[in-house]
């Protein structure tokens, strides 16, 4: 074990993609940093699709890269297709898309770690926490060794008490073929943490030269480089590949049906926990809904050079003959060579309910959850939560306020936000229908939230904010110019502009898009924010409209409730509310009544109650 | 009178008296007794022992007689034995509290408790049953259920498809339409609600205080030949249809002289202000003197009613009244008949003599109505971005805050309502 290992400020257990933003940052934020993790050449794994981003997930992304993260940037150099979705549903519903190659993308990622400094890795699983009154010391390591120091991240992801299954076999698994740990479920549970199971799965990959691509719908990527990170150059990392879609069919249900007897979910009924709606495998999809004659199978390359396919949308833990038999009844794949069969995974999770939103356990301070520890799925939900857990990590160890984001400033905000009042009862996934304050939410303006929350932090170097200052300065001059030149009268597309018409009001037809007007503006305006002028001038009413719903949020979210709040001393509150305010323990008003259960009573007898509290202080 | 929580029955022991003790669910006849163990009034004690109660909690009932006195010594008592006075609606919401009621339930018992009249009660009723929550449901399910396409087809682009604008647009306007009936019943209910307040004016010894009486059907207030009698505002209240009305019997209005008759005078004037009718009675026997042709000139642009009183003794100042005064009734308040015409022409002049279904479910609360006031004003901002043909990310959110505001009537949350739905129609996920 390195000296420097041993006078480390922040240790992070696990190398997926929580643990390695958690150890980036904390380490880029100054603090002496250990990562632990089962194999350093193997971080952030894809362990299930090699898609990154989408709807909501892709903001996630965005958001990462303008508080200073590292996946956008690591995504960009090995995307080997990519796409906006939802273009035509406007501005801010659009998200990004990428497949990367999955080698590639562990490849960079352990790049990334091993040339920061500050961050060193130790190859090792975590076994134990050492944990003095009440406060974390250090990580005890399979095979004996201990790591000391007073701020430990667990970024365990489906490890904790894993177990895989394909029909009838069960293995003690974290991960195909990687051992669980089973000692820090034990830990946690003796420390009182409430554990649950979840379940998610992973579909069989192919060899791609078994199929017949030509029976097969292409979907094609974007022809222009679409990079997520706002300092990746707007080129491409290398070849961009097309994906398939092919749709299953009656023999292939028929095979499901015949077989669910040996589904370890279905007919063994090995399985206890909670898989997420929004991902069921291929027998949830014909069980539960029967009546759809055909589901949707995406054929998707994991990588330039690899030899496999995945199987999007046919996650399965049927034995593996089924499986095969199943992958032949589709278009295409009538001589498949199935490289690797399907497999369903059980593991623990902490309730995220006992973190504060700093991610922080309320239970053992200095102890941090992220990523599907608590109950997320997801690559771009891991890693935002890592990046938030090791900030506040290290800000802890520097003695500094913590980073908490708001739902009106972010995705990331949003998720925080409904892991810590709402906690979780399947895995956790990010959708725009979770996040109110969505017209404000975009891929564009990422940087405008939260790069100077990064640079604030620390995380955004000189360089950074000096590329983020021009792009500010130079939207902000072209929303000027657009509101105070001329362009009417004119006929524009189906539109006739009265005269005295601004830009500004020509965009703001639904119906004239920036490229319609590009002409107007000055020759020498960059694309980039030409097209972002015209989401701010489209989307600034309705802005403007969410901005009383904002500020009566941010309101309530300005009341502090104190964390010691003895919620039996609130009169006439419901048991069940009590109950609930006493375990979740919500840091605010606001986060109060987004409890689930909690009535809008309950939140005015707890306001009346603190009124009184403060009114007594006062006057003793 | 009742009282409820853990020490109901402890408080209830120290101001009644029985040779018995109190049996749950069993009335007990005994004596209500003051502080100092002398008998306010004889009466019932009904023990309700939780949870099986309205509000959840121990409760004790004592049934006295009506007088406002007893009621009032009776209070003192309770008081005294460790009780304190309920706020308002806070039976309704220990009840809610305590798991007893949903919010639009809680909200119905509320109104029965403050209804005065027997409209309100139906109303009530109807919402009690479920009527309201029922009938919100299934405006928040239809829009939920069009918001669940809208929103899928924006998480998962490739496995749902965008719904028509025209049925999005037409289902909006469909909802708008019924949430714009629950919204014209309330308003049109406000005087089932609150009552209805009318004001009897006139020259002294026109008869108010004998019509009053007889709207009431019992003597209430003081009748005396002497002009002048009634000093005060005298008020009481009735039903028409159902509807409670609150019934101000004023002082005469004339010039006088006399300070506390002048005072009188004054508050008769803001009784009339105050009143959403005003019922002008005169002496309609003799020709109009000026305090009557006063009274009915400064009442003629109001809604009001005019009775030419005491026909019984002719109708020279009936048949010379003029033209702003055709419609006017005569006749005598000893007369059933006329004072039925009073009441069908109050009827008229306060809602239209329209009655109010109150089989339809009906919002119990402002706060009700104002939460179906904001679903209207997100949807119609959702049909201004659908006709402008903006992009459903726009629409979207108004759809929620329609949906997020309808639940607060039932008490649903929007998002995972919405959410649910998703994934239950849609089968979706890699
Ligand atoms: N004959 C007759 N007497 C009436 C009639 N209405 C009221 N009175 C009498 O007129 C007097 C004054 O009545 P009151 O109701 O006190 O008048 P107010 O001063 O307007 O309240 C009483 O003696 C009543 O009995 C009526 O229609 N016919
Ligand atoms: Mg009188």
């Amino acid at each position: 074990m390195s000296a420097r290992a041993d006078d480390a400020a922040v240790i992070v257990v696990g190398g997926g993609h929580a643990g390695v933003e958690a150890a980036l940052a904390a380490a880029r934020l100054g603090v002496p940093t250990v990562l632990v993790t089962g194999d350093p050449e193997r971080v952030c794994t894809l362990a299930c699709n090699p898609s990154i981003g989408g709807s909501a997930k892709g903001q996630l992304v965005r958001e990462i890269d303008a508080l200073g993260g590292a996946m956008a940037r690591l995504t960009d150099r090995v995307s080997l297709h990519s796409r906006f979705l939802n273009e035509s549903k406007g501005p801010s519903v659009r998200a990004l898309r990428a497949l990367a190659d999955k080698p590639g993308y562990v490849r960079v990622a352990a790049e990334a770690v091993a040339a920061q400094p500050g961050l060193t890795v130790v190859r090792g699983m975590g076994e134990d926490l050492i944990v003095e009154t009440g406060a974390v010391r250090g990580v005890v390591l399979a095979g004996g060794g201990t790591l000391r120091a007073p701020n430990v991240v667990l970024a365990t992801g489906t490890f904790l008490g894993g177990k895989t299954f394909r029909g009838d076999e069960v293995r003690a698994e974290g991960r195909f073929g990687e051992p669980p740990a089973i000692g820090l479920s034990a830990t946690l549970a003796r420390l009182g943490f409430p554990l649950g199971r979840l379940k998610t799965g992973t579909p069989p990959r192919v060899d791609r030269t078994s199929l017949d691509l030509a029976a097969m719908a292409v979907q094609s990527p974007s022809a222009t480089p679409l990079p997520f990170s706002y300092a990746s150059p707007r080129a491409f990392a290398g070849p961009q590949l097309p994906c398939w879609i092919v749709e299953t069919n009656e023999r292939t249900h028929a095979l499901v049906r015949e077989n669910l007897h040996r589904s370890p979910l279905y007919g063994l009924d090995l399985i206890r926990g909670i898989g997420p709606r929004y991902c069921p495998s291929i027998e949830d999809k014909v069980v539960k809904f029967g009546h759809n004659p055909t589901h949707q199978v995406f054929v998707e390359p994991e990588g330039w050079d690899e030899p496999t396919f995945y199987v999007g949308g046919f996650s399965t833990s049927l034995p593996s003959d089924v499986q095969l038999a199943m992958l032949r009844t589709l278009p295409g794949f009538e001589a498949v060579v199935m490289l690797r069969a399907g497999y369903a995974v059980e593991y623990d999770f902490v309730q995220p309910t006992e973190l504060d939103p700093s991610l922080e356990t309320r239970r053992v301070a200095g102890l941090f959850h992220c990523g599907q520890l608590n109950g997320t799925s997801g690559y771009e939900e891991a890693a935002a939560q890592g990046l938030i857990a090791g900030i506040n990590a290290a800000r802890r160890s520097q003695g500094r306020e913590a980073l908490r984001l708001g739902r009106e400033t972010s995705y990331i905000g949003v998720l925080i936000d409904d892991l810590v009042t709402r906690g979780v009862d399947e895995p956790y996934r990010m959708l725009t229908s979770r996040a109110e304050h969505r017209v404000m939410l975009r891929h564009d303006n990422a940087d405008l939230r939260l790069t100077p929350v990064g640079r604030d932090v620390g995380l955004i170097d000189e360089d950074a904010w000096s590329a983020f200052e021009q792009r500010r300065d130079a939207l902000a001059g072209g929303v000027r110019f657009a509101e105070s030149s001329r362009v009417g009268p004119a006929r524009i597309g189906r539109d006739d502009l009265p005269a005295g018409a601004t830009l500004a009001d020509a965009l703001r037809r639904p119906d004239i898009g920036v490229d319609d007007v590009r002409r107007h503006f000055p020759p020498a305006t960059d694309d980039d924010v030409a097209a972002r002028v015209e989401i701010e001038i489209k989307m600034d009413g309705y802005v403007r409209r969410r901005r009383t719903a904002i500020d009566r949020a941010v309101r309530d979210e300005a009341v502090a409730l104190p964390s010691d709040l003895d919620y039996d001393a609130v009169p006439a509150l419901s048991r069940e509310g009590r109950e609930k305010l006493a375990r979740i323990r919500p840091r605010t008003l606001g986060a109060a009544s987004r409890i689930p259960g909690i009535t809008p009573t309950d939140v005015a007898l707890v306001s009346v109650h603190l009124h009184r509290l403060i009114l007594a202080t006062a006057s003793a | 009178m009742r009282c409820s929580g853990a020490d109901a029955r402890t408080i209830a022991a120290r101001v009644f008296r029985s040779g018995e003790a109190l049996r749950d669910r069993v009335a007990t006849y005994g004596e209500i007794i003051d502080v100092d163990g002398a008998v306010i009034d004889r009466g019932l004690a009904l023990a309700m022992d939780a949870p099986r109660t309205v509000t959840g909690e121990d409760v004790v009932e004592l049934h006295v007689h009506g007088s406002p006195v007893v009621a009032r010594e009776t209070l003192r008592a309770l008081l005294h034995a460790g009780a304190r006075a309920a706020g308002p609606g806070e039976f309704t919401r220990r009840a809610f509290l305590n798991g007893k009621l949903d919010l639009s339930a809680a909200e119905a018992v509320a109104d029965v408790i403050d209804a005065e009249s027997r409209a309100a009660a139906r109303a009530a009723q109807a919402n009690l049953a479920g009527a309201l929550r029922d009938a919100v449901d299934g405006v928040r399910a239809a829009l939920s259920s069009v918001l669940e396409e809208l929103a899928g087809a924006i998480d998962y682009p490739d496995e749902v498809p965008e719904p028509a604008r025209e049925r999005v647009h037409a289902l909006v306007g469909e909802v708008d339409a019924k949430l714009d009936a629950l919204i014209g019943d309330w308003e049109r209910g406000r005087f089932v609600r609150e009552g209805l307040s009318l004001a009897i004016v006139g020259p002294p010894n026109a008869g108010k205080s004998s019509l009053l009486n007889a709207l009431l059907g019992e003597e209430r207030a003081i009748v005396s030949a002497t002009p002048g009698t009634t000093r005060d505002v005298i008020e009481e209240s009735f039903a028409i249809d159902g509807v409670a009305v609150r019934v101000l019997d004023t002082a005469g209005l004339r010039a006088s002289d006399d300070a506390i008759e002048r005072s009188g005078i004054e508050r008769a004037r803001r009784a009339l202000d105050g009143a959403a009718v005003a019922l002008v009675v005169v002496d309609g026997s003799q020709a109009l003197d000026a305090d009557a042709r006063a009274v009915l000139e400064n009442t003629r642009s109001r809604a009001r009613v005019v009775l030419f009183n005491k026909r019984d003794l002719g109708a020279a100042g009936y048949d010379a009244r003029d033209d702003g005064e055709r419609d006017a009734l005569s006749g005598t308040v000893f007369d059933g008949a006329a004072v039925d015409a009073v009441r069908r022409a109050v009827a008229a002049a306060g809602w239209h003599g329209e009655s109010l279904d109150f089989a339809r479910p009906h919002l119990a609360s402002a706060r009700q109505a104002d939460a179906v006031a904001r679903a209207r004003e997100a949807l119609a901002h959702a049909r201004v971005t659908l006709a402008a043909g903006e992009p459903v990310d726009l629409i979207v959110p108004e759809l929620f805050a329609a949906v997020a505001a309808l639940g607060e009537i039932t008490g649903a949350a929007a998002t995972e309502a919405v959410l649910d739905g998703i994934f239950s129609r849609f089968c979706i996920g890699k």
